[in-house]
């Protein structure tokens, strides 16, 4: 009998792993994003709207070029686009952060739908072809873990090998160590001849940017079409989990982990039947819940960034 | 005196009517981009604009409509006030009214057939409770552990959308109906309405709330501790305000007043509640209070100016097929507008402050 179980157990186990690599995925390039913002001294609630626009936009262009690097690049593009205006509103005329992010998720979500009904009709949206997995040499040949966890999209990999990237940038060079200065106390760093403005430019250019990456995987890999408002909330699950991991890449990859867990789990329980006669919304409820407890347990430790959230102007010296 | 001699007329004028400068300023650009956004997509604007207002405002449906609408709207806006002005930001009263809606319905036919006096009031207040419990996490997280509330809330809406569904489809179904949806509250609860028309109680109700908040904020220590708070922290610290407290209460205040609109949609307008009822009350009142510039007065005009809109919108696309997600588009591009003309307006006044010295 034992035998019977245990490999349906394991097979169970090993595709939830899988599962949470790849929704762990938009959330963790989100989510490295924002840090940079957040370190500069920006929070940047905007991210729901720009991973939404990515999604839309990426998604329209790829399926209108047939190229999904071109639709990723044209997400990447948009994201940008919107950090670039943030940093803009945010920063050289210093509007309020949290109005500004919620003005343009607000937009965000109003104009994708809006554009979608006008463009596709109310009819059910063309799908993508599905994307094909990229298995890491030798780990992907192991029995039962290979295909189901070291086989997947070439994003995933490119997400986890920005962990220990935006770690070493963030904590060992020059530039990071500015980023983290502005953000810090932008006086002293002003005193000290680093311009604030320029270097939370640059962190919104590349928060914007890896929103847009975050956005473009969830229309071209996840579901590979786009529904309205399909991020869901994870834009601002990626701000929670920045929270969670304290400004620490190696930490949020851990609370992006965490989130892409309960959302496989949700979704392999949901498969599996396990709770036959329960509406599937009960699990959905579970990953949006756990995120916020990862935010009870670590609220002690958390250390803000000091100017988080605060305009600069070099008058006011 | 001095000062306004140095001043170009223009300059005057620009002080003279600065306290709405901002929000006129808001709504006028909007409406711009809003001409920009329908000409793009094959839309006379003109044509837009006037069927929108014209729909809204000068038939006898569309004008009851409007102030049917306006009645959440108004009561989810004061209750946010209270909030935003004691600094604190409450995004969650989508998920307040999801739940407090919820919870007035299941009352409102659990009870039994109670006479309306009776049953009305109980149902309202439940919604409230409920909309108020809803927001107490996140109070409770913000007041004790120092937790972003913008996150909690902002989560806690997805929580509540998904956790409403799964209640209407799972337990709470009415297995009567072929649809998932609730049982409907008992006849005596319904919301009674004047004339044979749609017009309800409710609305009223939902000026007698306007007027409360504006007393609180205006009249009482609390609402001066509120504003304290809100305008700094550190100063509320000095003077020794019960920080904690406060911070509970002005979420209970707007979760409660969410809860409340959605008790009384359901008793004046639904009945019952099914998995499709999305309300965008929670979130449009947002940029509702900031263009209000947090003045209990002027969330009043702006509330039906907003409802103008959402039945106007709604007609329009009922009509000519342009898109619903319009309205978010037009209140997104207005709370920018507002944010960006605030800090530009402070930058105007501080030169010519300086001309003037």
């Amino acid at each position: 009998m034992s035998e019977l179980i245990d490999p349906l157990i394991a097979a169970f186990l090993v595709s939830t792993i899988g599962g949470m690599l790849r929704t762990a995925t938009p959330i963790l390039f989100t989510a490295l994003g924002e840090n940079f913002s957040e370190s500069s001294g920006i929070l940047n609630l905007g991210t729901e709207g720009m991973m939404l626009i990515a999604a839309f936009f990426s998604y329209i262009i790829a399926l209108s070029t047939g190229s999904i690097l071109i639709g990723l690049m044209a997400g990447i593009a948009i994201g940008i686009f919107l950090g670039l205006l943030t940093a803009f509103i945010t920063v050289t005329l210093r509007a309020d952060q949290i109005v500004t992010g919620i003005a343009i998720t607000l937009i965000s979500i109003g104009i994708t739908s809006y554009l979608f009904r006008i463009i596709y009709g109310t009819g059910l949206p063309p799908r993508l072809p599905p994307r094909e997995a990229f298995g890491i040499p030798l780990l992907s040949s192991l029995p039962l873990v290979g295909k189901s966890i070291f086989t997947q999209p070439i994003l995933v990999w490119i997400a986890i090998a920005l962990v220990p990237l935006c770690y070493y940038i963030l904590f060992r060079t020059a530039f990071g160590l500015r980023i983290r200065a502005v953000g810090e106390d932008p006086m002293s760093a002003d005193v000290s001849g680093v311009n604030v403005f320029a270097y939370r430019y640059v962190a919104l250019i590349i928060g914007g940017a890896l929103a847009g990456l975050g956005g473009s995987y969830l229309s071209l890999y996840h579901l590979t079409t786009f529904i309205d408002h399909m991020t869901q909330g994870r834009g601002w699950i990626a701000i929670a989990i920045v929270m969670f991991g304290r400004w620490n890449p190696l930490w949020i990859f851990v609370g992006a982990l965490i989130y892409g867990g309960a959302e496989a789990l949700a979704g392999g329980i949901q498969a599996l039947g396990a709770l036959r006669g329960v509406p599937s919304e009960f699990l959905l409820t579970l990953p949006y819940i756990l995120t916020i407890i990862a935010l009870i347990i670590v609220a002690r430790r958390a250390s803000f960034p000091g100017a988080l959230g605060k305009p600069y102007q070099r008058e006011s010296r | 005196m001095q000062d306004r001699e140095g001043l170009k007329p223009i300059d005057w004028l620009v002080t003279s009517i600065k306290p709405a400068l901002s929000s006129i300023i808001a709504i006028l650009g909007s409406i711009i981009a809003g001409s920009i956004v329908l000409a793009l997509s094959g839309i006379d604007p003109a044509f837009a604009y006037y069927t929108i207002f014209y729909e809204a405002l000068a038939t006898d449906f569309g004008i009851t409509k409007t102030l049917v609408e306006m009645t959440p709207l108004l009561i989810t806006a004061v209750g946010l006030l209270v909030c935003f002005r004691a600094g604190i930001w409450n995004i969650g009263a989508q998920g307040q009214m999801l739940i407090g809606t919820l919870f007035a319905n299941v009352v409102g036919y659990s009870l039994g057939p109670l006479p309306t006096p009776i049953i009305l009031p109980i149902v309202l207040v439940a919604g409230a409770i409920a909309g108020a419990a809803w927001a107490l996490p996140p109070a409770i997280l913000k007041a004790k552990l120092g937790i972003n509330e913008v996150i909690t809330t902002l989560l806690l809406n997805f929580v509540a959308i998904n956790l409403i569904k799964f209640l209407i489809k799972g337990p709470l179904r009415n297995v009567a109906e072929e649809h998932p949806q609730t049982y409907p509250i008992v006849k005596s609860a319904y919301m009674p309405t004047f004339f044979g028309t749609q017009i309800h109680v409710g609305i009223l109700l939902a000026f007698v709330i306007a007027a409360a908040i504006y007393f609180l904020m205006v009249w009482t220590k609390l609402g001066f501790q509120f504003k304290i708070l809100g305008e700094s922290i550190k100063a509320a610290r000095y003077v020794g305000l019960p920080i904690s407290r406060l911070i509970i209460l002005a979420f209970i205040i707007s979760g409660g007043a969410a809860g409340f609109a959605g008790a009384i949609q359901l008793t004046a307008v639904m009945r019952n509640v099914n998995p499709a009822w999305a309300p965008g009350y929670g979130l449009e009142a947002v940029p509702l209070v900031f263009i209000a510039k947090m003045n209990p007065i002027a969330v009043i005009p702006l509330s039906i100016l907003f409802a103008v809109f959402l039945v106007g919108t709604d007609i329009m696309h009922r009509t000519t097929g342009v898109p619903v997600y319009f309205i978010e588009i037009f209140l997104g591009i207005m709370l920018l507008l507002f944010a960006v003309s605030e800090v530009v307006q402070r930058f105007r006044v501080r030169k010519v402050r300086e001309a003037g010295v």
